[in-house]
Parts: structure tokens; sequence; C-alpha cells
């Protein structure tokens, strides 16, 4: 009874902040709804952005039919899923190393991954602007040993997106694996190595079964930041391999085509929770499968 | 078959939690390492076990050299205090885990494994359990099982029933020592609980501050406790410092307070520093009985009662206040003679 009382109660405090979040997310979803099905707009004749209180599906029509829409759309999820997968075989062994670095180490190593969270966001992509670029310290040193002649091509090409996106999302790929990686007690792998385990035996079958949970969360989290990229694409990327956000913000400034814009923009929305609900349902098979296997 | 040489071990910066011991266990020899939480018992355990680095001194395990060995490489096997079975197998696999890593393949590894949870007793059923769905008392099995499997030559426990309740921890100590008869390892427990190491113990070995205070077979450490530490330790109440001798007569602690001794013991109270009154020993009549002989009186200022035993208060007059074991219980008040023999007490020289 007691606790009945207890648990609706803070159910009703939880309204409030749920109520806030939604209302944040939905409203501006319902305008760009309303907006992607007005006519006009963009370069197709009409006059302004869009026409206020006109009411058409034509957007929605061309757009579903138009493959450059389809192009951006896989290049998106291609993207991100590349990144999400250079960002977890990256930051796994990073995770670990911290994970078994001495309480000395270990806010360093942390702070490490964490500043470069704190300082804005153009600076940090224009500052690796200068890192890639052509006479940047990068070539400078591949030329200084001679593995290359021409500089490498390090921007404005994929290879910069996937740079540049990998940096920004890495962060939060470390930390929720170091988080999930902390709560494997310590004795276990331990008992691993009493028991005759080699060290990558310890790893392969008790640490990181054991690391499933953490690493679908990482994934998850690194796949919607990852498949949301618009700075990276668009200050590092190739302008002819775009993401949907830089669609977006095309359509908005350079075609003036609102309704376009509204309506690839609630794609976007549907696209990276389509991607991320069947990540997390393929991420609970393989841990229900692992559990399993001996 | 353990052969522990000046072995020191440190914590962290400074912190040393091992200092300079010399251990050697014999073949098949159930040894149990008593003392109070932080003595650096289970250093000495993780330092054996490999986990932990020794700053000096040498470790050798049948014979071997395996100061420097990782874990994998010192055939030994621990049962941790959680267990630290591995949460995502089953019972059973939990068991084989240590017949996978050596290769043995599938079928005759859970062959195996099976062989050894029928000897612990685990039910069919629960052994295709996880971990978290069996009880302590079989988590403790399962994990004995993973490290009996591999035939260490030397298994270590620490506190291994430190989470059962009572019942449960008497009936695993008597599977324990079934299992280590049989199996004739050689087995190294840690634990702070004396009746546990008087019970399973081959010998048992009192440490404190990183240091073995005294090494011997269960009763013979119990007869004849090395220092007060010890004495305390091991349960010991009445332990008094000895001030002066005069007759039969101690004086003890700095309160002016005496004992009277049996004749034949006063000359060993000369040359000793402390002296512990056993309580079991201690013969006590109620004054009424017409007490003959000489003997200290005192009066029972109260009693414990915990069904095997029950422990009886009594202070002195002209003495201290002493605790002794009686078979028969005495109101509150009541005026006792107490005699003490020569089997009554134990001298300490330290």
């Amino acid at each position: 009874m007691n606790s009945t009382t207890r648990s609706s109660g803070g159910w009703k405090w939880a309204l409030i902040p749920t109520l806030v979040v939604s209302a944040l997310l939905f409203a501006p979803l319902a305008v760009l709804l309303r907006l992607s099905v007005t006519a006009g707009g963009g370069m197709n004749g009409g006059s302004g952005f869009y026409e206020a209180g006109t009411w058409t599906l034509t957007v929605w029509r061309k757009l579903l039919r138009d493959p450059y829409f389809q192009e951006v759309c896989l290049f998106t999820v291609q993207l991100g899923l590349v990144v999400t997968a250079v960002c977890l075989l990256v930051g796994y062994p990073v995770a670990i190393a911290i994970r078994g670095a001495t309480p000395r180490w270990k806010p360093w190593l942390l702070a490490g991954i964490v500043i470069p969270k704190l300082s804005n966001l153009l600076v940090t992509v224009y500052g690796l602007k200068l890192i890639l670029g052509d006479h940047g310290p990068v070539n400078r040193f591949l030329s200084f040993v001679g593995v290359t002649i021409v500089p490498l091509a390090l921007q404005n090409n994929l290879a910069g997106v996937i740079i540049g996106k990998t940096l920004l999302v890495l962060p939060y790929t470390v930390l929720f694996l170091w988080i999930g990686l902390e709560q494997i007690d310590r004795r276990i792998p331990a008992a691993a190595r009493g028991l005759g385990a080699s060290r990558w035996q310890t790893f392969r079958l008790v640490t990181l079964p054991l690391s499933l949970p953490a690493l679908h969360a990482a994934a998850l989290i690194s796949l919607i930041w990852a498949c949301g990229a618009f700075i990276s694409p668009y200050l590092l990327g190739s302008p002819q391999q775009i993401t949907l956000s830089v669609d977006v913000q095309r359509q908005m400034f350079d075609n003036r085509n609102w309704p376009r814009a509204a309506a690839e923009g609630i794609a976007l929305v549907a696209l990276i929770s389509i991607i991320s609900s069947t990540a997390a349902a393929v991420g609970r098979w393989l841990q229900s499968r692992s559990g399993h296997t001996l | 078959m353990l052969r522990l040489e000046n072995v020191s071990c440190h914590y962290g910066e400074g912190v040393v939690a091992v200092k300079d011991l010399n251990l050697t266990l014999e073949q098949g020899e159930f040894f149990c390492l008593l003392g109070p939480s932080g003595c650096g018992k289970s250093t000495l355990l993780s330092a054996i076990g490999g986990y932990m680095t020794v700053q000096s001194g040498s470790i050798s395990i049948g014979g071997k050299d395996v100061t420097m060995a990782m874990p994998d490489r010192r055939d030994t096997a621990i049962v941790f205090q959680s267990y630290a079975l591995f949460p995502h197998l089953t019972a059973r696999d939990n068991v084989a885990f240590g017949l996978r890593v050596r290769g043995i393949g599938k079928t005759e590894r859970l062959r195996q494994a099976d062989e050894m949870l029928d000897w612990v007793r685990l039910s069919k059923e629960e052994r295709t359990r996880r971990p978290r769905e069996l009880s302590g008392g079989q988590q403790q099995r399962v994990a004995l099982a993973r490290a009996l499997i591999v035939k260490p030559q030397l298994l270590m426990l620490d506190e291994p029933f430190a989470n059962l309740d009572r019942l449960l921890r008497e009936e695993l100590r008597d599977e324990l020592r079934t299992i280590q008869r049989e199996s004739g390892i050689t087995t190294l427990l840690v634990t702070h609980d004396r009746e546990e190491a008087f019970d399973l113990a081959d010998r048992l070995a009192v440490m404190d501050s990183g240091r073995l205070l005294q090494v011997g077979p269960p009763e013979e450490t119990w007869r004849a406790p090395a220092s007060t530490v010890v004495a305390r330790f091991l349960g010991y109440r009445n332990i008094f410092q000895i001030d002066s001798v005069v007759g039969r007569s101690v004086v003890v602690g700095d309160t002016r307070k005496t004992i009277l001794l049996p004749d034949t013991s006063a000359e060993l109270a000369k040359s000793s520093r402390h002296l512990i009154i056993r309580p079991e020993i201690a013969d006590i009549r109620p004054i009424s009985e017409g007490s003959g002989g000489s003997g200290m009186i005192g009066s029972v200022t109260g009693s414990r009662f915990s069904g095997a035993q029950r422990s009886l208060f009594i202070a002195l007059e002209d003495g201290p206040d002493i605790e002794v074991s009686s078979p028969k219980p005495f109101q509150k008040g009541t005026r006792v003679v107490l005699a003490l023999e020569d089997s009554s007490i134990h001298f300490l020289n330290e």
C-alpha cells in the first residue's frame, strides 16, 4: 500500500520533465510536418520559402521517388555505420586502458577524452582542417619520413568526414564503454586467469561477453550521433557526398525549399529511429545468443 | 609443496601488507591462515596466486619458482569470497571453463564437469542455471568444483563460507574437508573465524599486521598461544600482565589486584610476563556448599548462554574480573569459590 503511494508519487514527479521533453521534441516535429505539406518554395517557381496556408503532398511524392534523396539517405546510413565501427574499434582498447589505469592516471586519461568536447564544435573542426590540410602537421610528417611524396588528401573527401566524425563521436563511445567495463567485477577475469586462461582467452571468453551490454549501448549512442552528422560532412567532406543533415541545410538556405527541407528533417528523425531500434534489436539478439554458447 | 621465503608485499604506496614472511606447506596438507580483517592474509593469497607482485622474497610451488609467473602459469586455483563465477555461463560451463582454456573438447569437458558436480552434489537441473539463479551454497559448490576440475597443485580459498548462514556453513565445511581428504589436494584457506580454522586445519597460522605470529596444529596452538595477541585472537579473555609475585599471590596489572596460584605454578610466574586463566578448567563451587581448601572468593555478576556453552562473569574479591565457562547455571550475585590448578593457567614470556 505504502509503496504504491510512493511509486505513484514518483510517477507524478516524472510527468513534468517528461512533458517538457516531449513538448520540445514533438512540437517542432509537428511544425515540420505542417510545413512539409505546404506548396511552393524553392526554385520551382514559388516566390517565398513556402506558401502559407496551402495543403499538398507534392513534396512527399517527389521526395520518395527522388534517386538523389535515396542516395543521400544511403550515404548517411553508411557513414553512420562506418563511423560507429571505427569508434568501437578505437574506443574499446581506449576504454580498457582507462579501466586498467592506476587511480593516479585515470582522471587524466578521462580528462583527455572529455576536454575536447568542452571546446566549440566549429573551433574543433577548423582545427582539424588545419591539422589534416596539405601543409598540416600530418602531411608534413608523412612526407618527412618519406611515406608520401604528394600530400595525402585528408579533407574535402570521405576520409576527412570519417576522421572528423570519429573524433567528435569517440568521447561518447569511450565513456559508455568505460562505464560498462567498470561494472565488471575485477575478480571475475582474475578468476579466469587463475584457472589457466591466457590474457587473450580471458578477454575473448569473459571480458568481451560481459561487456556486450556496454558495447551495445556505446554502439547505439555512436550510431545516433554519427547518423545526425552535419558539421563534419559540411566542413570536411566532399560536396558530392553529403548527409541528410547537410541536405536539409542546403534545401533551406540554398534552394529556399522549406517544405522539402521539413520533409527531409522528418525523414532524418525517422531514419535514426529505425536504425537505432534495429541496432537495439540486433544487440539484444546477440546478447541472448552469446549467453548460451561455450 | 608451497614454500614462501622472506615474502614482502606492498599495497599502493608504502603500505606494507605482508612483511618478510616464511611458510612451508606439506603435500596434501590443509592449512588455515587465521587473522583479523586487514592482517594481510588475503593479500598473501593474491601474491601466491600471482595477482600481486611481491616486492621481495620468493614463492615456489611444487619445487618450481613461480615468484614472477603470471596467474595462469602457477598451477593454483582460488575460490574467492565472492566466488567470482562467470555470470554469463551456466553452472556446468563455469566448471568446464578451466578445461576449455586447456583445449579439451566439448564432450569431454562437459563429462568431467558433470563428474565434478556430482562430487559437490549439485543437481542436474541446477547445473543448467546461471550463477545468479543459484543460492549462495550452490554458488559455493560451483566455485569449488570449478577450482578442483583443473587439478591444481594448490587450492586456495579466501573466506569461502563468509557469505553463508551458519547451518549451511557447517554443512559445507564438513563437505570441504571430506573432498579435501579424498582428493589429497594441498589446501590453503584464509579465514577470520577461529572455529572454522580449528575445525578444518591440519596446521594453522595466526596472522597479524602482515606477519605470522604462530604456526602449528590447532590443538597445540589453542593449548599454548605464544603471545597475548594470539591468545586474544583465539578467544581468550582472562589475560593478565604479571606485576609481581609474592608467595602464591600474583599481583596483576596496575590495579594491585591479586590472583592466587596453585603452589607448583608460583615459580613459573616469576619468570613470565603474562598469565592466562583458561575459561574451561576453572573449578567453581557455590560458597554455601562449604568450601574446602583454598581458593579465590568472588561473586557472579552475570552470565551468557550460547547453547553449547555458558559463560559466567565473576568479580573476584581482591582480584580482577574473569570470565569462565560453566556447565551449571548460577544465580547472579551468588558467592563462589574458585580453585585454580596448574592446567588452568598458561604463562606467557612475552
